[in-house]
């Protein structure tokens, strides 16, 4: 049990690390707060469906940037519709960046619209990879015979 | 239309003492991720969610005869846009609540979503506290889970 109790401190201090360095926010706490016995892996895989659909909207962005000539009504509905799901999910930097991007779509700067592209992608990978460890450090929890902790 | 309208305004019936109450039920027009998310939400709140991530599974749905006390739908939907398929949903007669809601917040978009005929607009993610005045505009017997005794 020792074990177990070694891996529920350590999923509390990641989560909490997560909502410090502002890469979740409140809505992931909401997330979880949704969680009941009909669903109780609500928030894994609203954020597993995340990662498929952004990856998506990324190579869309990518693609539509990459023309000669851009047009800036396709990539703000693209960015308009990140904003939209990773503020569904509590994804803060993600969505923050997002909020940046549109303002680069309305002034229709290819250069700043690419620059700020590469910065979203960096950040929802970044987001990616935390939130999949987290994910990793709840199934140990369970494996090894404990419940995962709430935080506060 | 037959059944395209809204639960005569989404009063529908209520109980008598001792009957059960007739749950809220509400349409969500969204991509998978953002639908599934406020279908949840809606759920907690003890409404009966179904969702659709485009105006035209809407539309078939409503015109098969279904009718729901809300609707909540997305500016961004593909083929037709949150704020047509608003103008379509008044136009078919569907005269329920219509919340309108959108990624980023623009005066625009919300002044579309209204002439277009929405009740409400709101920049996700919708939280419980924007919906709940709503659901007691629709029923006022209506009570969210956490408040009943």
């Amino acid at each position: 049990m020792a074990y177990v109790g070694q891996l529920q401190r350590k999923f509390v201090e990641y989560t909490k690390s997560l909502y410090r360095e502002g890469i979740v926010d409140k809505q992931f706490t909401q997330l979880h707060n949704l969680q009941d016995e009909s669903n109780p892996d609500f928030a894994e895989e609203v954020v597993t469906l995340f990662f498929t659909d952004s990856q998506r909207l990324l190579n869309e962005l990518t693609n539509a940037l990459e023309q000669q000539d851009v047009d800036f009504n396709t990539v703000d509905a693209y960015v308009h519709q990140f904003k939209g799901s990773s503020s569904s999910v509590g994804a803060q930097r993600v969505k923050d960046l997002c909020i940046s991007f549109r303002t680069l779509c309305e002034q229709q700067n290819k250069e700043l619209c690419l620059r700020c592209l590469q910065q979203v992608k960096l950040e929802y990978a970044s987001f990616k990879s935390k939130l999949e460890s987290l994910f990793q450090l709840e199934k140990q929890i369970v494996e090894a015979g404990g419940t995962i902790p709430t935080i506060d | 239309m037959e059944g395209a309208t809204g639960n005569n305004g989404g009063k529908g019936e209520h109980s008598k003492q001792g009957d059960s109450v007739r749950k809220l039920t509400a349409l969500v027009m969204d991509d998978p991720i953002c639908q599934r998310v406020e279908r949840a939400l809606l759920m907690s709140l003890d409404v009966e969610a179904h969702g659709v991530d485009n105006a035209h599974d809407a539309f078939k749905l409503l015109s098969e005869g279904r009718s729901f006390d809300l609707i909540i739908l997305c500016s961004i939907l593909p083929g037709i846009n949150g704020f047509m398929a608003t103008r379509m949903l008044r136009a078919m007669g569907v005269q329920c609540k219509i919340l309108g809601l959108c990624g980023l917040t623009v005066e625009q978009g919300r002044q579309a979503f209204l002439d277009a005929g929405a009740d409400g607009y709101y920049e996700k993610p919708i939280k419980a506290a924007q919906l709940i005045p709503i659901l007691k505009e629709i029923d006022p017997n209506y009570q969210p889970p956490n408040s009943r005794a």
